[in-house]
């Protein structure tokens, strides 16, 4: 084979190649001018994926796809005056001494694969749940037994009084499942599977990157009206991606965008921006434990040298309050009339010099998560504020595992403060006040290793009352978080909001904090063109 | 000659499979060292004691720790490799969802690097002392010097935010994954678009690739031009180029039969490296990218301190890597028979 | 006594002749010209920093993100601070980093290597088995997860560089040390009675310098890169740190709009990795005997 003949063939294969890549793009380009099929469909393009879709266990941020494709039998609507709402139970009542609940369901509803809902099914799910015993599992501890009275009503009879129906309305751990799934269904679930009621059903899932919904034809509030027919959630880690997304028409929700990257969108008039109270805070738990944070007068006075508002304007531009004790702001608890710290330098060096610190002159560790730039933010500004009373801050940036092993060891060797968030499984007052301040044998969560036996008993006689005499519970709460404020067991740093940006030709959205971050498609639509 | 060749490979196979035994056993204990709470990550973070103990039970964390361990390797090889604690699936199956992603940006990346690199070290070394030849070598210590997520990052500013003709990030462009999806044959978007005769979906998921490749191109490229470059200058010196040379045959030929053919050897050395670079520096890419590959969950695995899935990405990862190596190895030993006697 | 004074003017000349080379090459007198600046600028950078303070971590809130401008020539980052401080102040970061990882490499390997070599035998398999199972393993992937061991912060990352990156020593050293072996001054030492040890300090180690040097060098700059890619996964440097990995990783999202904060710290960490290269590319050049002209053996 002579050179020139070979060469002859190279430069022919190359033309070919050529004039088929052309073709070919120049298909796609075409496909893509004439614009793609119409179908009303919606698009959330989210920060994370769904690392466990079981609904049983998912405790992740799963809820916001699960509260479109399941349902509880109650509906937590904080805007109502009385929040909680028939979902899949049209009413329920306690017995007097508030150990046996009875719910009645509603009729006609049908699971995805065509099994009818009822007493049965409910019986499955809640058993399923407690048996499988992850995730949100826990907050059915004070349930003893699961009834079917007859095929429309459900007993749950308890162990001790507690607030079953916000239990029932929980974003984890409470929604209904069809009784036909597959034993050791957590592995069907994860490949796109899902046996619920809701209004949308699972229609393909590629973990990590994308996952797909479609309508449910036989959904028992009907279709009529406008409603979109497919839902799409998509993975894209990267803030500046998702809001990209947007603005171009791509996606029509996403959140979780960094305050300086909003700023970009605020005259863009295809996009819309809304704070919603999530019932989120950040606190810096303080350990009482440690020197010298042992002192109580030494929290208070670390207390008056936190930059509340510096965070507030710089980190959040105004997309977050200072928090007014444990219990985040908008949520049933939150009492805005406790005593609240406020930046005073002089007052901490008062304190501290009546702590014996005139100078300062000690240095407190302080933990936060990596990756989180909100947190690093926090601890640099107020590194920066401890400074000026000659207190060191040494800031340890470490993974979430690693931050709470930390914690979880022996307080005399662990951080003297750590940020975390906190969000609650059900809306209670006590989630908060249970988990972060109750004396713990064993440390979870208490990072301030808190052991008051007074607040205790408040807390605990209160969640026992808070099914049955809400208002005076939540009187004990109030008192109870006074108590943990004066101690400064803790800083009480910002109320976060959830900032939602959507484009701006949706409709009829409305956010219910109650279940964070989660969009229910069936009551939104879009304006044309 | 061939029962040499067949003894070499036995003995490399040996190795490496105490080779990989070694790494398991060191994997295993590191990960069980980790200051962590596998129940709790299992169970999550707010259940009660009597749910912990129980997963405590079912995770068989009781147990001696060399009862756990031979479990495991017992697990290894009948394909149970574990169930992750934040998922509660499979990690043998997650692996396996994950891999193809990173294995297309992995493959187009080092043939991107093989198709500059080559010809660039050669005609460098051609021309040695010349522009092109200072071209070269800059191309090379470029390659090698610059981080690759930086670039990344500037490849997006360039393509996406100031010229707008390639996508940010992801596999494919939301129209596209809507309306065109990709059905899942193997994995590989490119390769099941095309089966799947979806054009759309076959440019979309080339335009997607091309940033991530040619980000992690550039530490290969680096390897392989500087590689091929010292090889062909070396081989150029050669008594019996020269001798070629003085009997008059064309300089292409000296240059494409002769010499290359030596300078191959080390360069599938070469390759074998960067192919070994790849694969950690697709974690950097694949965090930029939003590419939803083995580096993403790997990465989480190890922040959420799932250890059945940091142990099993980690030995899949060694086994790949030592089936590379072994490969090159055996096809060096095959061309060149006096490697047999390391 | 004659012969080493022999030696030594010989030693005197050979490096005067590198220095020679070096300067004839122009690429090889560029990076060692940007190294000279590099550590220069490490060395005094509370007093090259225009804004020192902020450079070492303070924040400015009210200055975020300013673009580049005659106060401020490279930005100011998300807590306004200014870019151009932050990334000299860090240049001492990344300047004892290179130093650490590689110093640590090259004294737990080296040694290693040249006993592996020299002894042979058992001695000889079992370490090299050791190097087997490291170079095995990914190396990021490695590191990763002894940091996720020890904790993330840059010593720990310093110290996991160090550990993925001695093998490579160990196996240079040995192989210099196997050649070495054979050397007729060697046997004579030996006949006359000289300890092992002596011989591997006086001969063995100072004549397997030479690669040792050269791939130290480029490896500063791997070096660099690999604690800089650390930082930005967030398993290195923290906060408030200036590493410049953490610079990028933490700019990362704000690439579209907010540019040149992630922009010049990668910017320095490429130029200094480069610079590195470029000596270790050179002075290989030099050094490799099979490309020597001017020194006679």
């Amino acid at each position: 084979m002579s050179l020139k003949s070979s060469r002859t063939k190279l430069y022919a294969a190359v033309v070919i190649a050529i004039i088929a890549i052309a073709a070919i793009g120049g298909f796609y380009y075409y496909q893509l001018s004439q614009g793609p099929p119409v179908k009303p469909i919606a698009v959330y393009s989210y920060v994370s994926d769904f690392p466990d879709l079981d609904p049983s266990s998912a405790f992740e941020d799963e809820q916001i796809v699960l509260a479109n494709t399941y349902e509880d039998l109650v509906y937590f609507d904080p805007s109502k005056e009385q929040p909680l709402q028939p979902w899949l139970a049209t009413s329920w009542d306690v017995s007097t001494d508030g150990l046996t609940w009875t719910f009645h369901l509603r009729t006609g509803v049908t699971f995805h694969d065509g099994t009818p809902f009822n007493a049965q099914a409910v019986k499955f799910s809640l058993e399923r749940t407690m048996t499988l015993g992850l995730g949100g599992a826990y907050i059915w501890d004070p349930v003893k037994a699961v009834n079917a009275v007859n095929d429309n009503t459900v007993e749950l009879l308890l162990k001790y009084p507690a607030p079953v129906p916000q239990m029932a309305s929980s974003q984890y751990a409470a929604w209904m499942m069809s009784p036909t799934i597959p034993t050791n269904a957590t592995d069907w679930f994860n490949q796109g599977h899902d046996a619920g009621t809701g209004p949308y059903m699972m229609q393909s899932y590629q973990k990590g990157t994308q996952l797909t919904l479609e309508k449910y034809p036989n959904y028992w509030r009907g279709w009529s009206g406008s409603h979109f027919e497919n839902i799409v959630f998509r993975v894209d880690r990267d803030p500046s991606v998702r809001l990209q997304a947007v603005q171009s028409g791509d996606a029509d929700f996403t959140l979780d965008i960094p305050v300086d990257l909003l700023s970009t969108v605020q005259s863009n008039p295809n996009v819309k921006v809304v704070d919603s109270k999530a019932y989120r805070n950040l606190v810096g738990m303080i350990n009482t434990v440690r020197a010298p944070t042992n002192s109580v007068l030494v929290r208070q006075a670390i207390s008056y040298a936190f930059p509340y508002q510096d965070v507030i304007d710089s980190v959040w531009r105004g997309h977050a309050r200072q928090s007014t004790g444990p219990v985040p702001s908008g949520m049933l608890g939150h009492f805005d009339d406790l005593t609240q710290y406020n930046l005073n330098l002089d007052k901490a060096r008062q304190l501290l010099v009546q702590a014996g610190y005139p100078n300062g002159g000690f240095s407190l560790t302080l933990t936060y998560t990596s990756g989180d730039e909100v947190e690093k933010a926090v601890a640099e500004l107020y590194k920066a504020q401890l400074a000026k009373l000659n207190i060191q801050l040494d800031i340890q940036e470490m993974t979430t595992r690693a931050k709470y092993a930390l914690a979880r060891g022996d307080p005399s060797q662990a951080q003297h403060i750590i940020l975390f968030y906190w969000w609650p499984t059900y809306i209670t007052a006590y989630d908060f006040l249970f988990n972060l301040f109750h004396s713990e044998k064993k440390h979870i969560f208490n990072f301030a290793y808190y052991n008051n036996p007074q607040y205790d008993k408040l807390i605990d006689d209160a969640s026992q009352l808070e099914g049955t005499n809400t208002p005076q519970a939540l009187q004990m709460y109030k008192q109870a978080q006074q108590i943990v404020v004066d101690d400064a067991a803790s800083l009480f740093i910002f109320d976060q909001d959830t900032t939602i940006v959507y484009n701006a030709r949706i409709q009829n959205f409305v956010d219910n904090p109650a279940y964070i971050e989660t969009i229910f498609f069936y009551n939104i639509w879009e304006t044309k063109g | 000659m061939q029962s040499g060749l067949a003894k070499y490979a036995a003995r490399r196979l040996v190795l490496a499979l105490f080779v990989l035994l070694a790494v398991v056993t060191f994997t295993f204990i590191v990960a069980r060292v980790v200051p962590s709470d596998p129940a709790e990550l299992y169970v999550g973070p707010k259940a009660t004691a009597a749910q912990r103990e129980r997963a405590q039970l079912e995770l068989g964390l009781n147990r001696p720790l060399y009862v756990q361990y031979f479990d495991y390797l017992r697990g290894l090889l009948t394909g149970n490799w574990g169930i992750s604690l934040k998922g509660h699936t499979s990690v043998l199956r997650d692996i396996l969802t994950y891999l193809p992603a990173t294995l297309e940006i992995i493959i187009l990346a080092n043939v991107i690097a093989v198709l500059v690199g080559i010809p660039l070290g050669v005609y460098s070394a051609v021309k040695k002392g010349s522009l092109l030849d200072q071209g070269g070598r800059l191309t090379a210590i470029a390659g090698v010097s610059i981080p690759s997520f930086w670039f990344a990052l500037l490849l997006q500013l360039l393509f996406f935010g100031t010229l707008h003709i390639l996508p940010l990030e992801g596999r494919l462009s939301v129209i596209v994954a809507i309306y065109y999806p990709v059905k899942t044959i193997t994995g590989f978007y490119t390769l099941d678009s095309l089966l799947t005769l979806n054009f759309v979906g076959f440019v979309d998921s080339l335009r997607h690739l091309i940033l991530p490749a040619i980000a992690l191109a550039t530490y290969p490229i680096g390897l392989i031009t500087r590689m091929t470059r010292s090889m062909m200058i070396e081989v150029l010196r050669e008594n019996y180029i020269r001798f070629a040379r003085a009997n008059g045959i064309i300089e292409r030929v000296i240059i494409f039969k002769h010499a290359l053919k030596n300078a191959i050897v080390p360069t599938l050395t070469v390759l074998g490296l960067s192919f070994a670079y790849s694969i950690t520096g697709a974690v950097l890419i694949e965090i930029i990218f939003g590419w939803p590959g083995l580096g993403t969950y790997t990465l989480n695995a190890i922040i959420e301190a799932d250890y059945p899935a940091i142990l099993g990405v980690t030995i899949f990862g060694t086994i790949f890597y030592i089936v590379i190596n072994l490969t090159l190895d055996i096809a060096q030993s095959y061309i060149d028979p006096r490697v047999r006697l390391t | 006594m004659q012969l080493k004074a022999a030696q030594r003017i010989r030693r005197r000349s050979e490096v005067q002749l590198i220095g020679a080379s070096i300067r004839r090459d122009a690429l090889t007198m560029a990076g060692f010209a940007i190294i000279l600046l590099f550590v220069f600028v490490a060395i005094f950078a509370p007093f090259l920093a225009p804004y020192p303070n902020e450079g070492a971590g303070e924040p400015n809130p009210p200055n975020k993100f300013l673009p580049p401008s005659y106060a401020h020539p490279f930005g100011t980052d998300y807590l306004g601070r200014d870019v151009l401080s932050r990334v000299i102040l860090g240049s001492q970061v990344s300047l004892v980093v290179a130093v650490v990882v590689i110093a640590l490499a090259i004294l737990i390997g080296t040694p290693l290597g040249a006993v592996a070599g020299y002894f042979g035998g058992k001695v000889d398999e079992v370490i090299m088995r050791v190097t087997d199972v490291f170079l095995s393993f990914p190396s990021l992937l490695l590191a990763i997860i002894l940091l996720a061991t020890l904790g993330p912060g840059l010593t720990n990352a310093m110290i996991s560089l160090s550990l993925t990156w001695w093998p490579w020593y160990t196996r240079l050293m040995r192989a210099q040390a196997l050649s070495l072996r054979e050397r007729a001054y060697v046997d004579a030492a030996k006949v006359i009675g000289v300890s092992n040890l002596w011989i591997l300090l006086r001969h063995v180690l100072p004549n397997a310098i030479t690669p040792v040097l050269v791939q130290g060098t480029m490896d500063m700059s791997s070096a660099i890169l690999a604690e800089a890619g650390l930082s930005f996964i967030g398993l290195g440097a923290q906060a408030p740190s200036p590493e410049w990995g953490l610079m990028v990783s933490t700019g990362r999202i704000y690439i579209l709009n907010f540019w040149w904060f992630p922009t010049f710290p990668g910017l320095a960490i490429f130029a200094v990795a480069v610079a590195f290269n470029l000596l270790g590319d050179g002075l290989r050049e030099i050094l490799d005997p099979k490309t020597r002209r001017f020194v006679q053996q």
